[in-house]
């Protein structure tokens, strides 16, 4: 299993070199991003619809209480990224985090 | 204001991410009239752009998923009779407000809902202090002739779904092949509606509902249905329906309304709402979780 968290993304603006979606929710490396990525594997917070026997997304929440969302990529491989703050599921990620 | 409304891609190269994102990543701009939802404070580049950079596949994908309740679905009774900006909740919110989209874009907050007649957009700017990198400047509400939005929908899916065909069958020439099978035929039509103003996404009404909606738009009128079952829209459905059917059986109340016989008359070129009152304002929030699930 990988993440590929937004280092290295071209975000929805034009990109500032050193500056990602990333560092906004203070994940500073793939470890931390994979760990949060395990831990919503074993809370359970992941889509029923599922590609290869990976889950299409897993959600996770921050020890900050930020939401994340992983969009399977390929064979384990995700791309994880914040929830934007006017999307509407980040509310039910952070509820279900909190109940799970 | 009665708007237009337009919706341009300009194709760019791709971003990272699945097939279906990189092959429709776009500078993508949204404009009502002289109104750009789309403007933005890009906080990296320290500048201001017309044209959102995104994937134009999420956005399709969530606007053929939420096409029916986008197109007569209102919003609900307990926000539309209130003047200040009590927010919906998140079910709902889901279904009609753009950022839903997701796929880790920042999307414009627009909010889609509809009377029937028109669809009232309301446009709201991100807020001054967001860490997020990308802040929406506009802020603005209007109204866009249902006709008028159902054909800048079908024009937009058009384009993407050309984009996409050469990866074959994707997930959104599935979905939308199917809104289109649906809106084609008067019954599918008929019950996705009313599922939609009862406030459920496509199957997810309870059968019995739904039939007991389509009997009493056969005996009332489809207008009369499409009037209650906003009304009933909420967690029991059911009840509310069979309270309504059962206020419906009383005698009533003898009474005199003071109106004028013209009432209304002169002001067809208002959006509808502001004509007249909503009808009924005993819907309950709606309370669901079907999106856990499904959630893509």
């Amino acid at each position: 299993m990988e993440i590929q968290s937004d280092f290295g993304l071209t975000p929805p603006s034009a990109p500032r070199p050193g500056k990602t979606l990333c560092d906004e929710v203070e994940i500073q490396n793939r470890v931390e991003a994979l760990e949060l990525l395990r831990a919503g594997l074993q809370r359970g917070t992941f889509s029923a619809q599922e590609r290869d026997g990976w889950p299409q997304n897993v959600w996770a929440v921050t020890k900050n209480g930020e939401a994340l969302e992983a969009q399977l990529e390929g064979h384990g491989v995700y791309h994880g990224y914040p929830i934007a703050e006017a999307d509407p599921f980040r509310e039910k990620v952070l509820e279900r985090w909190t109940a799970s | 204001m009665i708007s237009d409304m337009t919706i341009e891609l300009e194709w760019l190269p791709p971003f990272r991410g699945t097939e279906e994102i990189k092959c429709t990543s776009a500078t993508l701009q949204v404009r009502f009239g002289s109104e750009n939802a789309t403007r933005f404070e890009d906080a990296w580049s320290r500048s201001v752009q017309n044209g959102a950079r995104v994937s134009a596949y999420p956005l399709a994908l969530w606007l053929a998923s939420s096409w029916w309740r986008i197109r007569w679905e209102p919003l609900p009774s307990r926000i539309r009779l209130a003047p200040d900006e009590i927010p919906a909740d998140a079910n709902w919110r889901m279904s009609h407000e753009l950022p839903a989209a997701g796929y880790g874009f920042i999307w414009p907050r627009l909010i889609l809902a509809s009377d029937g007649e028109a669809i009232r957009v309301s446009c709201r700017r991100s807020p001054a202090l967001s860490p997020e990198p990308v802040r929406y400047l506009s802020e603005f509400d209007v109204f866009v002739p249902a006709q008028e939005f159902e054909r800048e929908m079908d024009n937009f899916m058009d384009l993407v779904l050309r984009r996409l065909d050469f990866l074959g069958q994707t997930e959104m020439h599935v979905i939308w092949r199917e809104v289109l099978a649906e809106r084609a035929d008067p019954d599918q039509s008929a019950a996705r509606r009313l599922e939609a103003r009862l406030g459920y996404d496509p199957d997810e009404a309870p059968l019995s509902l739904l039939e007991q909606m389509m009997e009493l738009a056969s005996e009332a009128g489809t207008s009369a249905a499409d009037e209650i079952a906003p009304a009933c829209a909420g967690s029991q459905p059911t009840d509310t329906l069979n309270e309504v059917m059962n206020l419906a059986s009383q005698p009533g109340v003898p009474g005199r309304i003071n109106v004028a016989l013209n009432a209304g008359v002169d002001d067809l070129k208002s959006p509808p709402w502001q004509r007249d009152s909503p009808a009924c304002a005993c819907s309950p929030c709606i309370a669901r979780f079907g999106w856990w699930a499904t959630r893509r």
